[in-house]
């Protein structure tokens, strides 16, 4: 399934993100030594080549992120040192070889805390970003020109009260869904109830607004992402706290007498909720089409989810470490009578097997 | 012990420790106070300033206590002023002595370790004086040579030596015996240097930090050399070594940063605690003697006593894990080694149990953090310093639940206009299957059927007409949802396109095969080698196929139930077979379903019953699909042209879309184009087509997805796409001058613009020129004429370069 490679990355601390460009081809890391490196995609072997390494913070460096490739090969960083900064790629050939620096073209220092996240907004929308911060602000910057990236304006400030951790933007491209951003709390506190806020833009008065708070997550939220929505009529909402949820959100219909300007409302369901990893979930990160989750918690696994034809999220994969365990082969072999101990681990392979007992031939009863 | 919070009136801009840490004394331009420090946290003792106007002495940049005599205060003063303090003067003001030797401020004063009536103060104008308070003069002055002197301070190890910082970035380290003569001098950082702390217990170490936002940690042993740098977030303004720790060191800001940070120095990026309690800059700090209690000052008007177990962990909090997965299907994951990631608790230097700080980390293992607990006063020694995150990437095969291979290779190869509808259908019907997606395959060939007019029987074989003893409805109820599942797991993909391919397939051969039945059955053993074939390739890949063995006999179960109730409507058998989706993916097996099924369905209401319960499981193709039946018993028909199948496929693809597989639903909706139009709204049709762009986009594909953009023929704003931010100017390749919209005369020169350099004639399509002389002209002329000369056709004398 996997062919797991490790890089040689020689961040001097621990890598906080990684992420990938537009195109799979391109990939950054971020790491608390305060440096960003890219690593480019070898076509011919497969290998990730490191094409720039440079000293962007004075802090840590927690997320980073790239813009759509239509504005250029362009990155956001954002730091414990309470800024963020924009770069661009500018590649000189050299005579030998082609040398890539990148500059930084502006720097964004309004948070007077850290800097936890950063995202550019859907292409749709313009060169747009946004960032929260642990002071629970979040801010929508944008470059009104998009050829000059020198100039970033803070359109919108938007007080979270509580210390923020995390931020998605809804891809969707549909015009039937507003711009939406969901932010994510990390404040230990249970009692200071939901930790997912849900913001809506609404192009009538230009102000963004909270349309949701899911009530459900207490626990800190350390990331969530929005799927990618390739048609569906509801948003699927990827939470890492301390186990693993899917949040769907539908926007329920709006009246017609109402028009554009009411805000949409949500009906909030929650699709899954996993605590495999038994741990804490930091990370949670979508596939292109929005149909396979990916999460990795403490214990040192990446679990892939996806939904059943009954919408059922279940685990299809886990990576620990080097090995990779498959469920989903386990659950592919089931028309043998074998009990496919094979790679899973034996607790998920039991746990999977009492989810669908009539999955088996030998449950018919045959006449 | 907790956390004290004490506000005056005014800030403090320094404070100091009695030698029995059990007293502080606080000074600024406005406040100079002495408060005693005991469990009860901190209480006012004495205030140093009576009155209200009293002079720039009393003005103060530094305190110091006299480490040797607890009644003795040193203060350094903001108009140059060094003033000495004796508590023990019976009078209100307990000012003792005033050296008026300096002609700037005096920043900094330091008292001799060992020998108490020495002082040492560094001065705005760029000297130091050594005090001598027996004498009650400066007994000696050391020129620095900069402009001003931050930061002076005995050696505690070596104190006939002291050092001193500097704001043109020197460091410079004076035997106090040789005032002409400096013993060692180096530049530490690229700015100004605030503040200075000798290690208390290695000899040679030496902490300085200055507005280059750095810590460093310095080796004086020989050659100075840099230990350890610490990069921080702002000027730094003072810092101050952890007692009975080796590595620990607080710092505070000048600037913009109001919390006191303390440093691992092996983990120079992360803060090892920091205090949050200050509201705005901290002016000064100080430990307490023992490494867990902090005091502090601030700007805020504040006196803090911090308890370093209560501090927040940047080192603990910070997200240690990052995940991503490409367009490609990488998946990229990043986490420190195991143990490392066990260090990370240990590093709790606290003598007490943690109070708050429980991270879920220390579940990985319980034995570490105990140690740590126990590990006494200093850093605990499993905490090897750095930790270095392990990055992988992990590259998924193409038949892998992450790989994007399959979108990837449909796109390419999936017609979308140009032929046919029928030759459509089944060129990519053909790709899907080729890639082993079945359902899809399916969906594709039931289009055909649909569609394609009576072309529909050339996929599908029929049913066979025959066979043996049959199961009994329950039987088929109960294997249905069976393979549902086993698709289901492997990708819920495949599923969808099996309930609506299933369901179409089925239905519609059924339809035929009961009308043309024979002729449909001379084309089956033809088709069924095919089918054969594909099965055997899926065979490869698909652990959950059924081999040939099991799907004859799933046919065989089947077949005896037509004999139930053979006058029923064979359209209505296909009710039934939406239910069985997966199936669908094996041709033959539908066609099996077919005729058995509609006995069931209709004749009892109990079987009714049992095929809603299934229907119920399955997803809603399934139930669409089972509509579809509807419609069709409804209208009666068995041939295509007068059942309205519309909605049921607008509803698939609906159903595509919403499993996540835009390119089914926008490749379907192009194929059918004006058929299907008006059953879908347009909005959800353009996230479709704009979702779908953006995924060729991903993928690179842009003449696909230009394909697509110009085939949305009924969305507007689709079509726009192309249009937008693109201007192509064509101009005279000979006079440079632009030509006017689909003209190829060049108005300027009269000439026609684009003429082949070999022929003559004008160039229609591709024009093919060399970028250095501009003349071109027809490919294969200029390919002709290339190949035996190397100067330009057109005579110009360029030797002209095509790659």
């Amino acid at each position: 399934m996997l062919v797991v490679k490790s890089l040689n990355a020689e961040h001097k601390d621990l890598v906080h993100d990684v992420a990938f460009d537009f195109y799979g081809r391109r990939m950054a890391t971020c790491s608390s030594d305060q440096t960003v490196k890219i690593w480019d995609l070898n076509d011919d072997d497969g290998e990730w080549v490191c094409t720039a390494s440079w000293k962007t913070h004075c802090g840590s460096v927690w997320k980073v992120t790239w813009a759509h490739p239509e504005f250029g090969q362009i990155i956001a960083t954002c730091s414990f040192d309470r800024t963020a900064a924009i770069w661009e790629e500018s590649v000189s050939d050299s005579g030998h070889g082609v040398h890539s620096t990148w500059i930084k073209r502006a720097g964004l220092v309004d948070s007077r805390t850290s800097v936890m996240d950063i995202e550019f907004a859907p292409k749709i929308q313009g060169l747009q970003l946004a960032t929260c911060s642990a002071g629970g602000v979040v801010r929508i910057y944008e470059a009104p020109d998009v050829m000059n990236l020198n100039q970033w304006s803070p359109h919108y400030e938007i007080n979270c009260k509580l210390q923020c951790s995390c931020i998605s933007w809804n891809p969707s491209p549909s015009r039937l869904h507003a711009p939406l951003i969901a932010v994510g709390s990390d404040d230990p506190n249970p009692a200071s109830g939901g930790k997912v806020f849900i913001y809506e833009f609404s192009a009538n008065t230009h102000k963004w607004t909270r349309v949701e708070t899911l009530v459900t997550v207490t626990e800190p939220v350390h990331d969530l992402a929005f799927a990618p929505n390739l048609g569906r009529s509801y948003h699927l909402l990827g939470i890492a706290s301390k186990d693993v949820r899917v949040i769907a959100l539908k926007p329920t219909k709006q009246d017609g007498s109402q028009g554009q300007s009411s805000l949409t409302s949500f009906e909030v369901r929650q699709a899954g909720q996993f605590d495999d990893h038994g741990s804490t979930v930091w990370r949670v990160s979508w596939n292109l089409t929005g149909t396979i989750l990916a999460s990795s918690g403490d214990d040192g696994c990446v679990r892939l989810w996806k939904a059943n034809y009954l919408d059922i999220w279940k685990c299809i994969s886990v990576m620990r470490g080097d090995a990779v365990e498959n469920v989903g082969e386990a659950e592919e072999t089931n028309n043998s009578i074998q009990p496919c101990g094979g790679t899973a681990s034996g607790q998920h392979t039991a746990r999977y097997f009492k989810l669908a007992p009539t999955a088996h031939p030998s449950h018919v009863p045959w006449h | 012990m907790r956390t004290v919070h004490v506000t005056q009136d005014y800030p403090a801009n320094a404070l100091d420790l009695s030698p029995d840490n059990t007293q502080v004394v606080i000074a600024g331009r406005q406040v100079f106070k002495i408060f005693s420090l005991d469990e009860n946290g901190l209480g006012e003792k004495a205030n140093l300033r009576p009155g209200k106007h009293l002079n720039l002495n009393f003005s103060c940049n530094d305190v110091v206590w006299n480490p040797v005599e607890d009644s003795l205060l040193a203060t350094a003063s903001t108009n140059g002023a060094v003033v000495t303090w004796n508590l023990n003067k019976a009078s209100r003001s307990k000012l003792d002595c005033v050296f008026n030797d300096h002609t700037r401020t005096v920043h900094k004063v330091s008292f001799h370790p060992g020998e108490g009536h020495l002082l040492i103060s560094g001065s705005h104008d760029g000297y130091m004086k050594l005090f001598d308070l027996r004498r009650r003069e400066a007994s000696m002055t050391f020129t620095s040579n900069a402009e001003s002197v931050r930061d002076v301070k005995f050696n505690p190890h070596h104190p006939i030596t002291f050092c001193a910082v500097s704001e043109n970035g020197n460091v410079q380290v004076w035997d106090m015996r040789r005032p002409d003569r400096v013993e060692k001098q180096y530049t530490a950082h690229g700015g100004p240097i605030f503040a200075l702390d000798w290690h208390p217990d290695i000899r040679h170490w030496l902490a300085t930090a200055g507005r280059d936002k750095t810590i460093k940690v310095w080796d004086l042993h020989e050659n100075p050399t840099t230990v350890n740098t610490i990069q921080t977030i702002a000027s730094v303004g003072r810092i101050k070594w952890r007692p009975n720790t080796k590595y620990h060191i607080a710092s505070s800001a000048l600037l913009w940063d109001c919390s006191i940070n303390v440093w691992d120095t092996r983990r120079p990026y992360i803060p090892l605690a920091a205090f949050h309690e200050h509201r705005n800059l901290t002016t000064a700090i100080a430990w307490a003697g023992d490494p867990n209690t902090l005091i502090s000052v601030g700007k805020d008007c504040s006196l803090i006593q911090h308890w370093f177990p209560d501090a927040v962990r940047p080192m603990e909090e910070v997200n240690p894990l990052a995940l991503a997965i490409g367009t490609l299907g990488h998946v990229a994951a990043a986490r420190p080694p195991p143990h490392a990631t066990l260090t990370l608790s240990p590093a709790q230097p606290s003598t007490q149990p943690q109070p708050s700080i429980s991270t879920p980390r220390t579940i990985l293992n319980p034995k570490r953090c105990g140690s740590s607990i126990s590990s006494g006063g200093g850093e605990s020694g499993a905490f090897s310093g750095t930790v270095i995150s392990k990055v992988e990437v992990a590259a998924s095969e193409p038949s892998g639940a992450v790989s994007t291979q399959h979108l990837i290779i449909c796109a390419k190869q999936y017609l979308l206009t140009g032929r046919s509808l029928a030759e459509i259908c089944e060129h990519n019907a053909a790709v899907a299957s080729g890639l082993s997606r079945h359902q899809v395959a399916l969906t594709w060939q039931m289009l055909h059927l649909l569609y394609g007019g009576g072309g529909g029987s050339e996929l599908l074989p029929p049913a066979p007409t025959s066979h043996p003893a049959p199961p009994t409805t329950r039987d088929d109820s109960t294997t249905t949802p069976d393979t549902t599942q086993d698709a289901d797991q492997r990708s819920a993909r495949h599923l969808s396109g099996g309930d609506a391919g299933g369901g179409g397939g089925g239905d519609t051969s059924g339809g035929l095969s009961a009308e043309e039945g024979d002729t449909e059955t001379d084309d089956t053993d033809t088709h069924e080698l095919k089918l054969t074939n594909i099965a055997s390739g899926m065979t490869v890949t698909q652990d959950f196929f059924f081999g040939d063995g099991e799907v004859s006999q799933v046919s065989f179960d089947y077949d005896p139930l037509p004999a139930l109730d053979p006058n029923l409507d064979p359209a209505l058998d296909s009710a039934r077979d939406w239910t069985l989706p997966t199936e669908a993916f094996e041709p033959r097996q539908d066609i099996l379903h077919r005729s058995p099924a509609p006995p069931r369905q209709y004749p009892t209401p109990d079987d009714l019953q049992d095929t809603e319960g299934e229907l119920s499981y399955v997803v809603s193709g399934a139930r669409v699909l089972g509509e579809m039946a509807g419609v069709e018993t409804g209208v009666g028909g068995v041939g295509e042209a007068e059942w309205k199948c519309g909605p049921l496929v607008a509803e698939t693809l609906k159903h595509y879309a919403s499993l996540g597989d835009v390119q089914m639903a926008v490749t379907c909706f192009i194929v059918l184009g004006h058929t299907i139009k008006g059953l879908l709204e347009e909005a959800e049709v353009e996230h479709w087509f704009l979702s779908y762009i953006n995924l060729l986009h991903h993928f690179r594909l842009w003449n696909v997805a230009n394909q697509v953009i110009q085939l949305a023929a009924c969305l507007p704003s689709v079509m726009q796409q192309n249009q937008q931010s693109t201007t192509v100017t064509i101009q005279c390749g000979r006079c440079n001058y632009t030509l006017s919209r689909n003209s190829v005369m060049c108005r300027k020169c009269g000439g026609v613009a684009a003429t082949c350099s070999v022929c003559h004639g004008v160039v229609r399509g591709l024009y093919v020129w060399c970028q250095g002389c501009l003349h071109g002209g027809h490919l294969h002329h200029l390919r002709d004429w290339m190949a035996t000369n190397r100067a330009c056709p057109a005579g110009c004398g360029h030797l002209c370069e095509y790659t």
